[in-house]
């Protein structure tokens, strides 16, 4: 009880001395950390700054302790600016036969280091079986090199199986934009030298990410039992920009591979390198299924898929007019993020705005791509008062959570004051600035103008043309009457006799018979005839109540002059006078006939009443 | 008998109409934000008491509302044949063509842009009373000329008649024009959310025969049609957007003008 008070006290002390003894760790290595049955592998405890006094390791199931430890020690001294920092480390190696095939367990060890004890952390050990296709006889004899059997027991025959290609991808069932790590990956049998790419990868309906140095471990596997060496080659982030099955193809590479020919010699069998030939490795497709991504999306939607945080900044945070300021949106995640824009703050109209700046860094980590995207908006307010600048949102879609997700960020209400610089007196006139965002208010519906046939053109209407012959036709029919009275008008006598002769033509027509046929007396009584019905015309009287005295009267009464009445009566008289009495020295008939058209003639002159 | 109970039936909705007034009934609706009523009641308006371009203004404004920019444009394209001066249409036209997926397409030359503008500065009729008015004064000038005396007067109506004439005829130029583009209907516009075109008159099933892809509220222009008769018969038409781009659509996707 004593003793192992005292020694608790002894720990304490020198804890208290060691203080960098206390944070010493141990590290394992195993190398190579894949081996095939019968091969050896090296355990390492590596120790910095400290020297083990004792080191107790566990049994490794199914493999066989040939040696240890065996101790390297480095050191190094280095003097910067007068500053000494030293630095040494120990490591102790075991070697190991992995006797049967499996996954085993390495124990921790535990190492003393200046009297403290110091567990290493346990790790395991992964021992494949034999290669099946392995030519029995060749492999064994302990002393040849591991790596040198498998390239032995393979390369006699150069076949497809013993080297291919493939895409290693993450993940085979994604959504659409989702990130994908792809690895191209060199199966060999034997160690792959020289290689060279015949054919790059083509990815049809992905975006892709080259990532670059990347350096990847090679590692053993078994696979339908026989032994590759597996060369991680290239990798690649993946993002599908469609949806359904896509293939992705790895290509063609080339490298050299080393030909043995079998000898049959005193020993046995042996194989004996004869050349190197190039060889063209190729692969078989992967498919990947791609899946749209759910709808209803929001609004704010523009294809992110990953994860993200979005931040807004608002520098500085009291405004004055004509001072710049900015709106530092930023937007940080992982997945598509080459793909994405920051959602721009809707900025009030009487700021003036500044293109804004973008600034993007991607980078790749693990198996996506974070990266962080900067947008500033630089703006100056131009007017004293409140405003106010919505948040802004954007939404992503989570492929682990299967939903999408709305950020938000940002939303000020600024208060602006006056700034320097506007003292001029000078109102600089701005522009009304209207926005269009609408439609402009439906007008009254007028009942009184809704037609049943709506839109049919006037000139569709007979209507319309008929208006337009109708206008000609009343030019042409007055064109017609006015070169008729102009025709006339040329000639007044000639126009005069016309009328007279139309009236006489009319009332003297029998006359004018008897006239030919020489029937004087005939003729003279169809003259007073003809006279006496036109005077009863002319004066409207019937022809019993008229006599000479009341024709006079009635034609004096009408402004004839007394001079013409006279020839009428004078006419009648002669008319009357030739019936009665056979006197030759009367006028003859034409004469007569002549007289009694002028009488009409000056007849027809007086108005009616 | 049918006739008389058709006869009945039409002027009873008449009255109806006029007694309820029908587009003051719409316009509240429209007013009250009952977009689906107002619409319901603009048709009605329409199928009873006829059409008007304010009323096609209205029924696309009403189309807009209810989300439906296909149809909003359509009605705002109808109302601009049947009054090409309408101004508001036209402004709404323009607005809601900036927010469609398609952006129009618009091959005129500068000169046809301006001339296009200036046959749709008035209306047909006006055109057409223009013309007349020009008509009358060339015939009179006309006569004028045939039956003047004095030299000066003969002269001035001689060149005043053939200018006139000249007048007269270019508008009604303008105007047949401008009622031919009215009475055409060869436009359609797109009315479903998207429209898969074919280069021959049937749903395309394969890539090869897929031409195109056009979106809500895109208009197009009828080049040929084709009936398909069947089962469930189908209308197909050719069309045209811009000056080289042709395919078939589906009779069910457009809306003619």
């Amino acid at each position: 009880m004593m003793k192992k008070f005292s020694q608790l006290i002894t720990i304490c002390l020198l804890a208290g001395i060691y203080i960098p003894a206390i944070s010493q760790t141990v590290t394992v290595d195993v190398q190579p950390p894949v081996v095939v049955e019968g091969e050896r592998f090296r355990v390492t405890y590596n120790v910095e700054n400290a020297q083990a006094t004792d080191i107790k390791v566990g049994d490794i199931e199914g493999c066989n302790k040939l040696s240890g430890p065996g101790v390297t020690s480095s050191s190094s001294i280095n003097i910067i600016n007068g500053k000494r920092t030293e630095k040494s480390s120990y490591s102790y190696s075991y070697i190991y036969r992995a006797i049967s095939a499996g996954t085993h367990a390495i124990p921790a060890a535990t190492l003393t280091l200046g009297g403290k004890q110091i567990q290493s952390k346990a790790t395991s050990i992964k021992v494949l079986p034999p290669d099946q296709s392995a030519v029995p006889g060749t492999s064994g004899g302990g002393s040849s090199h591991s790596q040198g059997d498998a390239q032995q027991s393979t390369s006699a025959t150069t076949n497809n199986q013993s080297r291919f290609i493939r895409l290693n991808l993450n993940k085979t069932k994604v959504y659409e934009h989702e990130a994908i790590e792809c690895v191209l990956t060199l199966y060999s049998t034997d160690q792959a030298t020289q290689l060279n790419y015949k054919t790059p990868p083509s990815f049809d309906g992905f975006l892709t990410q080259d990532v670059d140095n990347y350096q990847g471990q090679p590692t053993m596997e078994n696979i339908n039992g026989r032994n590759y060496i597996i060369y991680p080659l290239r990798k690649y982030i993946l993002f599908p920009q469609k949806t359904g099955k896509l293939e992705v193809s790895p290509g063609q590479l080339t490298m050299l591979v080393t030909e043995y020919e079998t000898y049959e010699s005193f020993f046995g069998r042996q194989l004996i390198p004869v050349g190197e030939s190039e060889v063209i490795v190729s692969g078989a497709k992967t498919t990947v299924d791609v899946q749209a991504l759910p709808h209803p999306q929001p609004a704010s939607f523009n294809g992110a898929v990953g994860r993200f945080t979005l931040e807004s900044q608002l520098n500085p945070t009291s405004l004055k007019t004509n001072e710049a300021a900015t709106i530092k949106i930023i937007l940080t995640g992982t997945g598509n993020i080459g793909n994405v824009r920051t959602p721009k703050p809707e900025l009030p109209i009487d700021f003036e705005q500044y293109t804004p700046s973008e600034d993007i860094s991607t980078r790749v980590s693990g198996s996506t791509v974070t990266g962080m995207i900067t947008t500033e908006y630089t703006f100056v307010p131009q007017s004293v008062g409140k405003f106010e600048i919505p948040e802004v949102e954007f939404s992503y879609f989570d492929p682990s959570k299967k939903d999408y997700v709305i950020l938000t960020a940002g939303g000020y209400n600024i208060d602006v004051a006056r700034g320097a610089g506007v003292s001029t007196g000078i109102v600089e006139q701005e522009d009304i600035k209207a926005r269009a965002t609408d439609i402009l208010h439906i007008h009254r519906t007028d009942a009184s103008a809704l037609s049943k046939s709506p839109g049919r053109p006037v000139i569709y209407k007979p209507l319309f043309w008929i208006i337009w012959v109708a206008v000609i036709a009343g030019a042409a029919a007055f064109l017609i009457i006015h070169k008729k009275q102009m025709k006339k008008r040329a000639d007044i006598v000639g126009m005069k006799t016309a009328r007279a002769g139309r009236v006489a033509k009319k009332r003297l027509r029998a006359a004018k018979k008897f006239m030919d046929a020489g029937d004087s007396d005939a003729f003279h009584a169809e003259v007073l005839k003809a006279l006496w019905g036109y005077i009863s015309d002319r004066l409207a009287i019937p022809v019993a109540d008229l006599n000479r005295t009341n024709v006079s009267e009635k034609l004096a009464g009408h402004g004839m002059s007394e001079e013409e009445i006279a020839k009428v009566i004078e006419l009648l008289d002669e008319c009357e006078m030739a019936r009665y009495t056979t006197a030759s020295a009367m006028r003859d008939m034409p004469e007569i006939y002549r007289s009694a058209s002028d009488a009409m003639d000056n007849l027809s002159k007086i108005t009616r009443k | 008998m049918k006739k008389y109970l058709l006869l009945t039936v039409l002027i009873a909705t008449s009255i109806v109409g006029r007694a309820a007034s029908l587009p003051e009934q719409a316009d509240s609706a429209y007013n009250n934000l009952a977009y689906t009523r107002a619409l319901e009641l603009y048709k009605s308006t329409l199928d009873s008491l006829g059409a008007s371009a304010d009323l096609y203004y209205n029924l696309g404004n009403t189309y807009y509302r209810l989300k439906e920019p296909g149809r909003a444009i359509l009605w705002y394209e109808r109302a601009l044949l049947l009054d090409p001066t309408h101004k508001d249409a036209r402004a709404n036209l323009d607005f809601v063509n900036t927010t469609i997926t398609d952006k129009p397409i618009d091959n005129r030359s500068l000169i046809q842009r301006k001339f296009t503008a200036f046959v749709d500065s008035a209306r047909t009729d006006t055109w057409a009373w223009t013309a007349s008015i020009f008509f009358i004064v060339a015939v009179i000038s006309a006569v004028i000329y045939l039956t003047g005396s004095k030299v000066r007067v003969r002269k001035l109506s001689f060149f005043g008649g053939l200018v006139s004439l000249g007048c007269a005829v270019f508008f009604i130029v303008i105007s047949s024009m401008s009622a031919s583009t009215s009475t055409r209907h060869n436009e359609a516009i797109v009315i479903m959310p998207a429209a898969h075109l074919s280069t021959t008159p049937r749903a395309s099933s394969d890539p090869s025969t897929q031409a195109f892809l056009l979106h809500e509220g895109t208009k197009v222009e009828l080049v040929d049609s084709l009936i398909k008769t069947g089962e469930n018969p189908e209308r197909w038409y050719e069309v045209k957007i811009g000056n080289t781009a042709r395919a078939w659509i589906n009779g069910e996707d457009i809306e003619i003008i």
